[in-house]
């Protein structure tokens, strides 16, 4: 008997995807398919997005009170400021670059096979850990925090046997259910 | 030594100009640095939409030598 699956494509922001459609990593076999694709809760994104929105209207709502406490001297050329905004609006860009995608790279994926990690931790630096199902020793989750409660995220780990890396899915949606796929694989290996 | 000192001593601002052209060559590297990361993360994980942010990282990168070359001139 055949199990029909239904794929999912994946979108943008998401962060809970069950069999999702045209997505592929680096080292996945043939016959590999995709279970479980997982990101960080979009909540833990927060702290960056509050930190980029008032870098976008500092300069706007700031530009006023420039002349009422001379914070330039008066004989400042225009080109300094023109060039001084858009190094800002710039830096801006790249701070907001930089941690979206570190966010949308870092991504934990559960295959027929295996169990992947994928780690972006610094610039030109990253880290791909996997087990297979079969080496998986034992799964526990903890949803901890207000936070946690309320958007129902936490951490998934993941203990192995023998050489292979522990893995851990940080900060992912819905532990509980992404400890209980592992588990229902496992038992099935 | 000489022509270097009246130079600064004519024009203050000579020196605020080295000054932002060498923080936005260091930019510049960081813009570099941040596209070949994306090209690194988008091979590792292929999502659908990888190309819009190998187009938004290649934009940043070249409006930080833009701006690096308009610096140069109306500075």
């Amino acid at each position: 008997m055949t199990e029909s699956v239904k794929h999912i494509p994946a979108r943008m922001f998401s962060t809970f995807v069950e069999h999702p459609l045209g997505i592929k990593f680096r080292g996945q076999h043939p016959q590999e398919e995709i279970l479980l694709f997982l990101r960080k809760h979009w909540i833990t994104n927060t702290g960056w997005v509050l930190v980029s929105f008032l870098l976008i209207i500092i300069p706007v709502f700031g530009l006023p009170f420039i002349d009422v406490i001379d914070l330039l001297p008066p004989t400042t050329p225009f080109g300094y400021i023109i060039v001084g905004f858009a190094f800002w609006y710039l830096v801006t860009l790249g701070y907001i670059l930089l941690n979206f995608l570190f966010w949308f790279y870092n991504v934990n994926i559960i295959t027929t096979q295996r169990i992947v990690d994928v780690d972006f931790i610094y610039l030109l630096y990253n880290e791909i850990s996997s087990t297979v199902i079969g080496n998986v020793e034992d799964v526990t989750y903890k949803r901890a925090g207000l936070l946690g409660s309320l958007f129902d995220y936490g951490n998934v780990f993941v203990q192995t046997a023998g050489s292979d890396p522990n893995i851990e899915f940080l900060s992912v949606p819905h532990p509980s259910t992404v400890s209980r796929i592992i588990t229902g694989l496992l038992q099935r290996s | 030594m000489d022509f270097i000192i009246n130079l600064f001593s004519q024009n203050p601002l000579f020196i605020v100009k080295i000054f932002v052209l060498l923080l936005e060559i260091i930019y510049i590297s960081f813009a570099f640095v941040l596209y070949r990361q994306e090209r690194l993360m988008a091979t590792t994980v292929e999502v659908p939409v990888a190309s819009f942010f190998q187009v938004l990282s290649l934009a940043h990168f070249i409006g930080a030598l833009f701006l690096f070359v308009i610096s140069i001139f109306i500075l």
